[in-house]
């Protein structure tokens, strides 16, 4: 198994063809990940691993199957593909089906997506990173780190296609996060969190865990506050969240053709505030998911979905671009070779605004600052309905932050969305989206008495 | 299998280490995706390795490996110590575990059907007779339905001279229901499964199962919001099932608990009302958590976690057995051969009391009914939030109109010694539960009423 896995993808595209598929596509992902986990204030557990495998999706006539595996040998990869012909025979047709993607003519450059640094770091220096990482956050007695990681993963992904796609890719991405909680006087703080992600260096482990430990210790002291409407500021934490189960379907193509998004038959009409800028950009520099391709072998790109308010594009992959009778942004994604591709954002870029953040904490007032939300999976992506603990959360007096706890938000994104009246300067990608600070001007916040 | 094993044991030994393990698998996963009366995804696959585990002078070490041969296992096996060994130069605690006896044993599914002998032409005609039972009525408007079957074997060996090998096999089906009417939209979900084969159709009517779900929707497009505040409200099995995993399971769950859950200092204490009884069984039949041994080959047994509303024993593995001193229960869980195991919950639940269902309901001038869940979570203070997709109010001490767009929220502490009356009725519901890995679980209990709990809801 001297063959490239790019080369193992192509001769697979082949060989299915001559066992009867109409069209194949193989995808191949190979992954190293070196991982240190901190728990209860130790280094739990060093681990080194490395993954491998092909998914293979085959097209006979309008049926689709597909099959996966882990092994690369001749034979295993053969078996695979027997697999994905028999499924795909034993199915029922899609109407809608159009075959699969053509090369693009033009493949895009991607910066800062492949580092040496992190391709080449060894287990024994994620330890010592980890070893000091502990010691910094524990040199505070009243932190306890429930969790940590300090990880490292480097990939190479081929896709090819009977159309003639043939392409792969290269990434790195290192991860340093942690979960703490701080305890005083038997007063205890949820869990509190945060983490940097890079694909171009490694972060350093004295800023996070500064920033970590001081967020933690300004989570204690709870005051408690009234019920009422308040203007809120999501962190960019918060904006991940909660976007992620709400925001983010409503923009998925495949969503609009079902008619599950609310924006469904909004493009070009006002969805959001005027200071609301949003970009799907496959490839931002240093970006999490930025890549050359998609799960598909489309070209990634720049979407603007919406552009000072307006909403502009739906994303989408060759399939529901076809339903929808657009083209493809290069928004099918693929969480390992053993998945099919599905319509996913790759870098959801909110553009920032005006406000440096204490400004904003200052010009707010009286306010909410909330850094996460518990249960932000059971808002409603169809109307944007929410009603989740704020946590951890911040009470805003005139510029202070005063921790609160058990207090729960409720309202409706979408319509939110309409009022975003500030976001800061400065904004980070701490998941699929980099977000500023967002403020809202009126959200409901309920209290336990 | 067992003998290659053997031979990397005897191999781990000869480099001193304090202990190792493997754990090979092997997974037979189907999948069938329906949406909208289109069969979108079909998908069939074979994925195989092995997991290796070093503990050296107290250190971890851990690598994976997808080639099962001696030479890749002695390979995988000298990755993780020399982990393990670099780890241990930093380690300040060691980490120390429980040992077990030597043992062999094998551990096969009891199967009524088993899902490979299915052809999947006939689970295709099955769920696409299912979905489109679903697609009635006109303001339903679109349909996601999948079904999964997962056939694994687990490998397990250590130096401790055990071997182990056992069969699970599980299949699950979940549905989506999004519908509309007017400037309404709502959307619903349904999930079960079984263990003992391709018998979800034989255990519920598809007729029954699509009625259920689309008269949920419905009750979701047409009813009115909550009141927010604090009322008194009577939980149905599925919410009970919920709220005794996220609330309260994962505050037990020992490596939470010692990193300062709400429960980390109410070992043996009252922290619920003494109505309350809550157990992690594995031996519960037909659950999604019921097995013999866990992922680091341990015997599964009960754990006790509330008697009588106090805090009795934690959930542990190995090494929280040793560090807390509790009998290993089995607890830890392994979402694949490319992961370490964690500490998991298997099967969640509150134990029946002697009220009948009727009379939760009696004192209740006004409150909430709160029949099935959309989701939920909770922080490790204690504090929990179910989304909830089915719900009435109780008007006078009857059960009265729907409610949409609910949901309920607090301190578990405080909601466990709100609990006034636990009825004897009893479900076990079948689903997934995601702590950075994914597994199957169950959770359920009876029918419950707490006196207070904050309602909240999008108005």
């Amino acid at each position: 198994m001297s063959a490239s896995i790019i080369e193992i993808a192509s001769i697979t595209v082949k060989h299915a063809l001559s066992r009867g598929a109409d069209e194949a596509e193989v995808f191949i992902v190979k992954s190293k990940n070196n991982s240190v986990e901190l728990e209860n204030n130790t280094i739990k557990l060093a681990h080194t691993t490395e993954d491998r495998g092909l998914g293979v999706r085959v097209l006979v006539g309008k049926k689709i199957g597909f099959s996966y595996t882990n092994k690369l040998d001749k034979q295993s990869i053969e078996k695979t593909v027997e697999k994905a012909l028999s499924i795909a025979r034993s199915g029922k047709e899609d109407p809608y089906i159009r075959g699969l993607p053509l090369p693009a003519e033009k493949y895009p450059r991607v910066e800062g997506t492949y580092s040496l640094e992190i391709a080449n770091i060894g287990l024994d220096d994620l330890v010592e990173k980890a070893s000091r990482m502990l010691n910094i956050l524990t040199h505070d007695k009243r932190i306890v780190v429930v969790w940590g990681s300090i990880t490292t993963s480097s990939w190479n992904v081929a896709i090819a296609n009977s159309n003639g796609v043939y392409q792969q890719d290269f990434g790195t991405i290192a991860f340093i996060g942690a979960e703490v909680v701080a305890r005083e006087n038997g007063d205890v703080t949820p869990g509190i969190s945060e983490w940097d992600i890079s694909r171009t260096s490694f972060p350093s482990i004295e800023k996070l865990a500064l920033r970590l430990k001081e967020k933690a210790i300004s989570n204690l002291k709870p005051v408690k506050i009234d019920e009422g409407s308040l203007p809120v500021i999501l962190t960019e934490y918060a904006v991940n969240s909660l976007f992620a189960y709400t925001f983010i379907e409503a923009i998925k193509g495949d969503n609009v053709v079902r008619e599950r998004s609310p924006y469904k038959d909004k493009i070009n009409t006002k969805v959001a505030s005027e200071k609301i800028t949003i970009i799907d950009d496959g490839l931002l520099k240093n970006g999490l998911n930025t890549s050359i391709f998609d799960g598909e072998g489309i070209p990634r790109r720049k979407t603007t979905i919406i552009e000072q308010g307006v909403l502009k594009n739906f994303i989408y992959d060759h399939y529901w671009g076809l339903r929808a009778g657009k083209e493809s942004t290069g928004n099918a994604s693929r969480s390992d070779y053993a998945s099919m591709p599905r319509v996913a954002p790759s870098n959801l870029v909110i553009a920032p605004g005006t406000y440096n953040k204490n400004e904003l904490l200052k010009e707010t007032g009286k306010g909410l600052l909330v850094d996460g939300f518990q249960g932000a999976h059971s808002s409603n992506p169809e109307t944007g309905e929410f009603s989740v603990v704020a946590t951890p959360a911040w009470y805003i007096e005139n510029g202070e932050l005063k921790a609160v706890r058990g207090v729960m938000i409720a309202g409706n994104l979408y319509k939110l969305l309409e009022k975003v009246d500030a976001l800061t300067k400065t904004s980070r990608q701490v998941g699929t989206i980099k977000s500023p600070w967002i403020r809202f001007p009126n959200v409901r916040v309920i209290v336990k008495k | 299998m067992q003998d290659v094993f053997n031979k990397l044991m005897d191999y781990a030994r000869s480099l001193e280490v304090d202990f190792a393990d493997a754990r090979m698998e092997r997974v037979e996963k189907t999948l069938i995706s329906i949406q909208d009366g289109v069969l979108k995804e079909l998908k069939a696959g074979i994925e195989e390795g092995v997991a290796i585990r070093v503990l050296y002078r107290g250190a971890w070490g851990f690598a994976s490996s997808s080639e099962i041969s001696f030479e890749s296992l002695k390979k995988a096996l000298d990755t993780a110590y020399a982990a393990a060994r670099t780890l241990s130069y930093h380690v300040k605690k060691p980490a120390r575990i429980v040992e077990l006896p030597s043992k062999t044993d094998i551990v096969r599914a009891v199967l009524k059907r088993d899902p490979r002998d299915v052809p999947v032409d006939v689970k295709i005609k099955d769920y696409l007779e299912y979905e489109k039972m679903l697609r009635g009525k006109e303001y339903v408007k679109s349909t996601t339905v999948y079904y999964a079957d997962i056939v694994g074997t687990t490998f397990y060996a250590s130096t401790e001279d055990r071997y182990i090998e056992q069969e699970k096999i599980i299949t699950w089906m979940y549905t989506w229901l999004t519908g509309r009417i007017n400037d309404i939209i709502a959307s619903v979900r349904d999930e079960r499964g079984a263990v003992d084969g391709y018998t979800i159709w034989d255990k519920w009517d598809k007729n029954e199962i699509a009625r259920k779900v689309i008269d949920r929707l419905e009750k979701q497009l047409k009813a009115k919001t909550p009141k927010g505040g604090v009322y008194p409200a009577v939980l149905a099995p599925e919410i009970v099932g919920v709220f005794v995993h996220e609330a309260f399971g994962h505050l037990a769950e020992a490596d939470l608990t010692t990193s300062g859950s709400a429960i980390s200092d109410k070992l043996g204490k009252e922290i619920a009302s003494p109505l309350v009884n809550i157990v992690d069984d594995p031996t519960l039949p037909g659950g999604f958590g019921t097995f013999k041994y866990d992922d680091e080959g341990v015997e599964t047994r009960k754990a006790v976690l509330i008697e009588k509303g106090i805090v009795k024993e934690l959930m542990v593995d190995r090494q929280y057995s040793v560090l807390l001193g509790i009998k290993p229960t089995g607890n830890a869980r392994a979402e694949s051969f490319k992961v370490p195991p964690l500490i998991r919950m298997r099967n969640t639940v509150m134990l029946p009391g002697d009220y009948s269902k009727e009379e939760l309901f009696e004192d209740i001038d006004y409150g909430y009914y709160l029949v099935s869940f959309r989701g939920g979570q909770a922080n490790l203070d204690g504090t929990f939030q179910v989304g909830v997709q089915e719900a009435y109010e109780i008007v006078n001490g009857e059960i009265g109109e729907p409610v949409r767009n609910m949901s309920i929220s607090g301190n578990t502490l405080d909601t466990l010694k709100e609990v006034d009356a636990v009825a004897k009725d009893f479900e076990l519901e079948l689903g997934r539960c995601g702590k950075g890995q994914l597994a199957y679980v169950s959770d359920g209990g009876p029918h419950i009423r707490v006196r207070k709990i904050v309602i909240g809801g999008a108005r």
